[in-house]
């Protein structure tokens, strides 16, 4: 995150508590295959545009 | 307005958080990602769950939410939900259960929690081939969740 960004994430109302020490299992078989099958998921049911664009 | 919720932590990006259930005496290790799928489009977040052993720094796939604090639980989640889209405005976050019971656990976290959930966040739910407007008392396959007024672009 650009230190621009994260200044301004600053003053939002931010409820955690930001550290160092969040471990990253983002790569476990397990969220892969779940992340996976969400992508099945979403290839076979594509969110329409008029849903996901600005109102 | 969120009553009980649990303190948690965030990586710098907040794409990670975790916290501790905490109910007599016993404490699990709660962790949450928001993970982006570039294969099905730009900024498009999963939201992934699971308990964290620290012991064996892994995650427990077969976690159940039944320390008897689910709905402080599904507060935190929210919460964190709100904190990713504070720092990534024009993302999308898509949710579902690894199992259809999880995917309804996710449903009534929502529903309790909409009316904070929607003072800035769209929510929709995938239901009867198609997706809508996020109801109550629906049931649905998935979520996804954008910021109201959002510069999302897939």
């Amino acid at each position: 995150m650009s230190q621009n960004k994260l200044n301004k994430v600053k003053h939002a109302i931010i409820r955690a508590k930001v550290t160092d020490n969040v471990p990253d299992l983002s790569d476990h078989p397990f969220f892969v295959k779940k992340r996976e099958a969400l992508i099945a998921f979403l290839k076979e049911h594509p969110i329409p545009n008029n849903l996901s664009q600005k109102k | 307005m969120i009553k009980e919720w649990y303190a948690y932590e965030a990586n710098t990006e907040l794409t990670r958080f975790i916290f501790t259930s905490d109910m007599n005496g016993v404490k699990i290790s709660k962790l949450i990602n928001y993970k982006l799928v570039p294969s099905v489009g730009r900024n498009i977040y999963s939201l992934e769950f699971g308990d964290y052993d620290e012991t064996t720094r892994s995650l427990q796939v077969l976690s159940i939410l039944n320390n008897g604090d689910r709905d402080k639980i599904l507060n935190t989640v929210a919460l964190t939900v709100l904190d990713f889209f504070e720092a990534h405005p024009d993302c999308m976050v898509i949710a579902t259960g690894s199992t259809p019971a999880r995917t309804r656990l996710y449903q009534m976290g929502i529903s309790k929690n909409l009316h904070v959930i929607k003072t800035n966040l769209d929510v929709y739910g995938f239901t009867k081939s198609e997706w809508q407007p996020f109801q109550s008392n629906t049931n649905y396959e998935a979520f996804y969740v954008i910021k109201t007024n959002p510069n999302f672009k897939k």
